[in-house]
């Protein structure tokens, strides 16, 4: 698989947070598919190819997780203990996404083995831009580790 | 003289000897009580004893000159005598005993009452406490979920704006521009808000620190707008004092941006910073700082109303800002045991000075142990 193929995995609850975050993505231009999971729940689904991600090609490995931390059912942090615990899945960059600015989130998240903590940027074209540079970042500037 | 005669003599010699003991030691009594109603009684009580005693002495005196007669008569008196002696401090005793036992009733009313204010406080503090800190947990859980449909505002502005721009034509863009604006302000305002609520909500230790290193740092990080304003601070040295930290910074820093901000128009600002060690009755020994500032100032009648949640004396165009900065000082320094109040002559500038304790001090409701 290459770099260029790589899908961004990225789970929100917030409808107009995915809406933003596609349209943002989509002017960044970058050739991999930003797709999206509503909660932590389905985010584990979908990495451990079970329920409706069991189908063959319906759940590509992710290059780069995009985690809110608010959400219902599983939230972001559990999920994200569960993915870092994991000896497959927790190469996986995980960028956490959110609203919260409280420096405990930061520092559990960090704990946990997040690599970038990132507080939802509040205009349209910041939110582009932040996207752009997490893109260029993990797909162009550093070496993944690619599975697969 | 008969052996008889003389062991009775040697007898009523050391009952007399014991009685006078026993009158001196009621002096001591009467010390204990002067000024009672019981002094009176006691003073009867002790001058009987005296005049038994001189019946005792006569009676000696009857004994060597062995008259039957008055000694048999003498032996009447002084049972009576007795019997009337013992009675009588068996109702003084009386009279004693039941006053100390009803004084122990009232100390034990007394203090079973104490208890229960005592009891009574405890719980409206504890409730005070707990509402304080749901109510500070209110202001976090609202202010953060309020920044979430704002920023989709402002957002979805911004999309409206790059994406539809020409259909909006000026004045629609215009509309949109506005709308941003004030969703900005709203965003500021619960920031703000939040932070406000944040000051108590976060716990810090107490650690003796250097304020000097503190206004330091925060002087370097306020370089660019002292060179743009050509301001100046001066102070003198500053002490090391128990405080919390990033609570300390925000407090020196929100006092000299304010002094600077307030500038009067082509005054270059100068803030003076003054500390002096003063005795605080109520509080005990305090560190006295004082910020002053050559701004604008302001009318005294507001000095209270400035400390007050997002209130502002200027217009937004004139001078930028919520109207919280001021809130989180007094929050500040109240949280640390101190005071702060502020002084203004409009035109002239204003003054802050507030004060923190020299030691370290238990305080009441802190979230220390949180």
């Amino acid at each position: 698989m290459k770099v260029d193929e790589l899908v961004v995995l990225m789970a929100d609850d917030d409808e107009d947070d995915r809406m933003l975050a596609g349209r943002a993505w989509k002017k960044c231009r970058f050739t991999n598919d930003l797709v999206f999971v509503h909660d932590g729940e389905e985010l584990m689904e979908y990495l451990h190819r079970e329920g409706k991600y069991a189908e063959e090609g319906k759940a590509p490995r992710p290059g780069m997780i995009l985690l809110d931390l608010n959400m219902p059912r599983k939230d972001g942090r559990e999920a994200l203990r569960e993915i870092k615990a994991d000896p497959k899945l927790r190469k996986i960059p995980i960028v956490v996404l959110t609203t919260s600015k409280a420096e405990e989130d930061i520092l559990r998240t960090y704990d946990l083995g997040v690599n970038s903590f990132i507080t939802k940027p509040i205009t349209f074209d910041s939110l582009v831009t932040t996207l752009e540079t997490l893109g260029n970042y993990w797909f162009r500037i550093v070496k993944l580790p690619i599975e697969e | 003289m008969q052996t008889t005669s003389l062991i009775s003599a040697v007898l009523i010699l050391f009952g007399a000897l014991t009685l006078g003991v026993a009158a001196a030691q009621t002096g001591k009594i009467l010390a204990l009580i002067s000024g009672t109603p019981h002094e009176q009684s006691w003073g009867r009580l002790r001058i009987l004893m005296f005049l038994f005693l001189l019946g005792y002495l006569g009676a000696l005196g009857v004994v060597f000159t062995a008259s039957e007669e008055a000694l048999s008569l003498l032996m009447g008196a002084v049972f009576l005598g007795g019997a009337a002696f013992v009675m009588l401090v068996v109702r003084l005793g009386h009279t004693t005993m039941s006053e100390l036992s009803a004084a122990a009733v009232t100390e034990k009313k007394r203090r079973h009452d104490l208890q229960r204010t005592l009891g009574t406080l405890e719980h409206t503090n504890e409730a005070l406490t707990k509402s304080n800190a749901e109510l500070e947990q209110f202001a976090y859980v609202a202010s953060h979920d309020l920044q979430e449909p704002l920023r989709k505002i402002k957002a979805f502005g911004d999309l409206l704006g790059q994406e539809f721009g020409e259909e909006l034509g000026e004045d629609g863009q215009m509309y949109v521009e506005r709308m941003r604006k004030a969703a900005g302000r709203m965003s500021t305002l619960i920031d703000d808000l939040l932070a406000f609520s944040r000051v108590t909500r976060k716990g810090e230790e107490f650690v003796d620190l250097d304020l000097q290193k503190i206004a330091d740092n925060v002087i370097d990080d306020l370089q660019t707008r002292l060179e743009e304003t050509e301001g100046a601070v001066e102070m003198d040295p500053l002490p090391t004092l128990p405080v919390r930290k990033t609570q300390m910074r925000q407090l020196i820093q929100n006092l000299i941006s304010n002094g600077l901000k307030f500038q009067r128009k082509d005054v270059p600002p100068v803030v003076k910073i003054t500390v002096e060690n003063i005795e605080d009755p109520d509080l005990g020994p305090m560190c006295q700082f004082t910020f002053q500032d050559n701004g604008i100032g302001f009318d005294p009648k507001h000095a209270e109303r400035i400390f007050g949640i997002f209130q502002r004396l200027h217009g937004r165009s004139e001078y930028e800002g919520t109207g919280v900065g001021l809130s989180i000082c007094q929050k500040i320094v109240i949280g640390h045991g101190g005071r702060i109040h502020a002084e203004g002559t409009p035109g002239e500038g204003a003054r802050f000075i507030f004060t923190l304790p020299r030691e370290r001090v238990a305080l009441p409701g802190s979230d220390d142990e949180s």
